[in-house]
Formats: structure tokens, C-alpha cells, sequence
């Protein structure tokens, strides 16, 4: 799995391509939340999903704990672009409830 | 007349529903090849030949000889891409008397004017789908030479009752299903699987807990077990040996057998086939090979009898490793406190006898009792006795050979193990029935991820949930 983290002003955006599953989804979590803790000017952050080709449970379980960090540090967390086989896990798993989802990056970035 | 249904090719929407043997998709949880034979018997057909190709064994294996349904049932085998008359042409003599012929993913749907009697005397005439899927009924020997010839036909006659519904996408099977179950074809419900007043149908064995909501009309089949706070309907057609865990919403959607669908899901207008999904919506399939979510309940693979084993083994060996210490320490300071070890003698794997000491539960267990029983430690024997090979980690409780007896010799295969499912479940709903469903599902869903969340299961029930209740 790629991971790349930038920041836009305020506003993180990390770009992450590849299988978001049990293999990679600590390495995920774990960059990315030692990624905005660092910057700590970062009022909120996107996870740019256009990339991401599947995801499983470990995977939905890696964002949310990174919403959970973010939201202790008062980071609004987004989710962007995500394909349809990601989309169904979020549908599924009824964690569309709790996420921010947008359709792309730039309509995210609006809503920040 | 006889009849020949031709089941060779794939059509490769079915591939979407991960699963190649159309013929036994579920139509209001029963395979698509028993309507076709409701036909045959229907139109006084005796003499069925079923020409296939690939998933001969999945066919063969449900349909048999065909002595269920009253008929003589041959098979015959062909190339998928050979002409659909082909087969036909090779003894047209034997077609003489008159002749059924369906072929390709049809669905011989009723209409409001369907009765048996009227399909016996007027269906005739052919029904020819541009993909080539058909329904022809001729019935006499100039009437088949025609078909032979490829000569027009008279158009199949649906004052008798019958409209076929060819299925040329995962879509269609999945409305198919929804016009059953909402009883929008209600003649369909009737020879084995009725409908009752309330518009739920559930079969045998299944379970179902108080807590669960269902909001008919749904279809649930035999061997399933759902989750506690569920709710289910409407428009929920369930199959057989189908797991639905706790939280999870379901309606307007299709579970194929076998199958299993975690915790607080929210399944609607999706066909759910094992690990597999299909969003009706978006007329798309996906894998999701995850334990968690979507996953199996049957066994897959021939060596999971022996993964098993060697999975229950190992974390026996773990358990026995971390538990050794603290029950070293506990048993002795409850023996030496007026807590007795009492003698128990199961049955375990080739029936050898087992020689179990375990301390007694008191009616008003202490403190040092509660934690003894809380760390799982009065497992200990049992783990001990999986390390020697005499006993599984997960399967049947070791006491259904001990208090009647009965039971056990009712089940083809009988796993006497360490925990069982009566081990996860709260006293107040432990009964003989309960008992007797879970050991026949066990049969049913036993693989290695099942005995998994058995294993877990049962250490956060010890651990959290035992007098908490």
C-alpha cells in the first residue's frame, strides 16, 4: 500500500492506493496518525480513497481509528473519491453513518 | 412425452453470484431445476433427460434418479457450444411421443390463470429467447419433426397458465425472488414450502432469538441461526445453513445457502452469496473474503477436517501454556478451602473413555471460584485431553453422550470437544432442543474460522458476560 501525505494550508490530504486489508491496515493507521500529530497546524484532514481497490474489516477498522485520533486532536476527518467495492464495505457496515464521505477530493476540500 | 432439459453452458452472469451451477440458484429458496420438474410432473412427464456439462456433480447430487419428484431421471453430456438440437437429433425416434425441451436460465413463472390440470391439457407451442433459452412443449411426432426441422412453431400458448421469465442477469433472479417472497405469485407457495397467513416462511431448525424483529413477509430456510436484535424483513429471502450475526439488518435481498453475514450489517437490495456481493442498484458483484463481514459457513476444502485439528491443537497447546500457572495456583487454594474435585467420565474421539477430575460449581460460587471459572481454568482437563488427541477443541458438547445418549446416535458424525456452542450461550437459554439444533448445525458449518469464533467467543463470554447477566 502507497501512502502520501500532504499538506494544502490547513488541510492534510492523504492519498493512499492499493488493498486496504489486515496486512497493511496497522502500517496505515500508524503513518498516517504519526503523519498529523506532527503537523500540528492541520485543522482537518482527507483520505483521498480513489485508489483504494479493496478494503476489508481491518482495513474500515484502521480509518476509524484514525478519526478517532484525529477527532481527539479536533482534525475534522473526510473521506473522498471512493470506488464501489470500498463504497459497499462502507454501505454494508453501516460506517457511512459515522464518516464524512464525498464523492471527490475537491468537494471535499470545499467543504473544509 | 419426455422430457430433455438441457443445462450445459454458462452463462456468465451467474459468475457475478460466484456460483458457475445456475440450475441451483435459489427461486424463493428452492433451486431453479425444481420448477422444472414441477412442469415435468405437472404435464405427466415420467422419462427426464438432463444434459450437461460442467456442474454435473452439483445436479446430480440434487436430483438423483429423480425418484423424489416421481420421475426417471438420465443424463447425458454435451459440449457447451454444440447447437441447441443437436442432442436432439441424435435419436429423434425417441422424441416421437412428444417432447419438453427447456434450455438456458428460464423460469417457468405462472400466471393468475395457472392451474395443473389447464397446463396437462393446452401448454404447447414453443417460447425461443433471442440468447436462445427456450420452453417448447410439442406434442405430437409431426409437431417435433417441425422443431427438428427448425420450422416456425405456433407461439407457446400462456392462456395455460405458464409465462416463462428468462433470467438474463443477476437483476432478474433477484426480482424473480422478490415477486415470490411479496406474494405478488402466490400459487408458487404451495407444494412444499406454504406460506403461512403471516407471510413468513421459516424452516426447520432454524433459531431464532426473541430479540429479533421480523417484518413480513420474509422466506428464512432450514439450519440457519440469527443473531441477537436482528431485524429481517421485508422482502428477506434467507437460505439454508445461513448465520446471521447480532445487529444486522436485512430486507429486500436475496442470502444464498451457506452463507454468513456479520455484526451490525445493513444489507438492502443486495444478493448476499457466501463471501460474495452483489448490489442489485448497481447491477455489480464483488468479493469480500472477510470473516468478519461476508464469509462461509460451509467447509470449502477437504483438508480443513485436519486444519482443524491441528488449529485446535495449537491453540489447546497456548491455552494449556498460559493457563498452567494460575490453575496450578487456584485449584490448590480452592481444594484446600472445602471445594471438592469431582470425577467425570465422557466420551471422547473413537469413543475412548476420559478420566476428567474438574472442580465442582457451587450454587453460590465465592469470589476465588468465580475467577477460577472466569479464566476459563475449569477447561484446563479438557485442553489437556485435546493436546492427547482424545478430545477436539470445538464441536459437540462431551455430556450429549452422557445424559441420554440418544442424541449422539442420531448424528452421522459426532465431534465430542472442549467447548461447544452450549458453552456461549447464557444458562437461561441452554434446553434439549437448543442442544439438538446446535449439534446438527455444527455439523453443517464446521471449518476452521467457525471453531475460531467458537474459541474467542467462548473466552469473552467467560471473561465479560458469565454473572454479569
Amino acid at each position: 500500500m502507497d501512502i502520501k501525505c500532504e499538506a494544502k494550508g490547513n488541510v492534510g490530504v492523504v492519498e493512499l492506493s492499493g488493498a486496504l486489508n489486515a496486512v497493511v491496515a496497522s502500517q496505515v493507521s500508524d503513518q498516517v496518525e504519526t503523519w498529523f500529530l506532527a503537523e500540528s497546524h492541520l485543522v482537518n484532514l482527507i483520505i483521498d480513497m480513489a485508489a483504494v481497490e479493496s478494503m476489508d474489516s481491518s482495513g474500515l477498522g484502521a480509518l476509524i481509528g484514525i478519526m478517532k485520533k484525529a477527532t481527539d486532536k479536533s482534525v475534522s476527518m473526510k473521506i473522498a473519491a471512493l470506488q464501489n467495492k470500498t463504497r459497499m464495505v462502507f454501505v454494508i457496515t453501516r460506517s457511512y453513518k459515522i464518516f464524512d464521505i464525498y464523492d471527490t477530493v475537491d468537494e471535499a476540500l470545499r467543504n473544509c | 412425452m419426455k422430457a430433455l432439459l438441457h443445462i450445459n453452458g454458462s452463462p456468465e452472469w451467474p459468475a457475478s453470484l460466484d456460483s458457475a451451477a445456475w440450475p441451483m440458484l435459489p427461486v424463493g429458496n428452492r433451486p431453479l431445476l425444481e420448477y422444472w420438474f414441477e412442469l415435468c410432473v405437472e404435464l405427466g412427464i415420467e422419462d427426464v433427460k438432463i444434459v450437461l456439462n460442467d456442474f454435473a456433480l452439483e445436479v446430480e447430487a440434487y436430483a438423483g434418479e429423480g425418484a423424489r419428484w416421481g420421475l426417471n431421471i438420465s443424463y447425458g453430456f454435451e459440449r457447451d457450444d454444440a447447437a441447441p438440437l443437436d442432442y436432439l437429433r441424435r435419436t429423434p425416434e425417441h422424441w416421437e411421443d412428444g417432447l419438453l425441451h427447456i434450455r438456458g436460465p428460464l423460469f417457468p413463472a405462472r400466471t393468475e390463470a395457472y392451474c395443473s390440470e389447464l397446463v396437462k391439457e393446452k401448454l404447447s407451442g414453443a417460447f425461443i429467447s433471442e440468447a436462445g433459452a427456450r420452453l417448447v412443449v410439442l406434442r405430437d411426432s409431426a409437431e417435433v419433426a417441425a422443431y427438428l426441422k427448425e420450422a416456425a412453431l405456433p407461439a407457446l400458448a400462456t392462456e395455460s397458465g405458464i409465462d416463462p421469465i428468462v433470467m438474463a442477469a443477476a437483476k432478474d433472479l433477484f426480482d424473480i425472488n422478490q415477486s415470490l417472497v411479496m406474494g405478488e405469485n402466490s400459487r408458487y407457495l404451495t407444494a412444499g414450502y406454504q406460506m403461512t397467513a403471516d407471510n413468513c416462511s421459516i424452516g426447520a431448525n432454524t433459531v431464532i432469538p426473541p430479540t429479533v424483529k421480523i417484518n413480513p413477509p420474509v422466506m428464512i430456510g432450514d439450519n440457519c441461526r440469527i443473531g441477537e436484535m436482528t431485524t429481517i424483513g421485508p422482502g428477506a429471502v434467507i437460505g439454508n445453513h445461513v448465520v446471521i450475526d447480532n445487529k444486522t439488518t436485512l430486507d429486500h435481498c436475496i442470502v444464498l445457502d451457506g452463507s454468513y453475514i456479520g455484526q451490525s450489517m445493513e444489507i438492502q437490495k443486495k444478493i448476499i452469496a457466501r463471501s460474495h456481493l452483489y448490489d442489485v442498484e448497481v447491477e455489480m458483484g464483488m468479493d469480500m473474503p472477510d470473516p468478519w463481514l461476508l464469509s462461509s459457513t460451509k467447509q470449502v476444502r477437504k483438508g480443513a477436517e485436519t486444519a482443524r485439528a491441528v488449529l485446535g491443537w495449537i491453540y489447546a497447546l497456548m491455552s494449556v501454556a498460559i493457563m498452567l500457572i494460575p490453575y496450578a495456583v487456584l485449584r490448590l487454594m480452592l481444594l484446600g478451602n472445602k471445594h471438592t474435585a469431582e470425577q467425570f467420565k465422557p466420551v471422547g474421539i473413537n469413543g475412548k473413555k476420559l478420566n476428567l477430575r474438574v472442580i465442582a460449581l457451587p450454587e453460590h460460587p465465592g469470589r476465588r471460584v468465580k475467577l477460577f471459572y472466569r479464566l476459563a481454568l475449569d477447561r484446563f482437563p479438557y485442553f489437556l485431553q485435546v493436546l492427547a488427541g482424545k478430545l477436539w477443541l470445538c464441536g459437540h458438547s462431551v455430556v450429549l453422550k452422557d445424559e441420554s445418549g440418544a442424541l449422539e446416535k442420531e448424528l452421522p458424525i459426532y465431534f465430542p470437544a472442549a467447548i461447544s456452542y452450549e458453552d456461549i450461550q447464557p444458562e437461561a437459554s441452554r434446553s434439549e432442543a437448543m442442544s439438538r439444533a446446535n449439534a446438527f448445525f455444527y455439523l453443517e458449518s464446521r471449518s476452521v474460522v467457525e471453531d475460531l469464533r467458537m474459541f474467542f467467543r467462548f473466552l469473552i463470554y467467560r471473561l465479560f458476560i458469565l454473572w454479569t447477566q
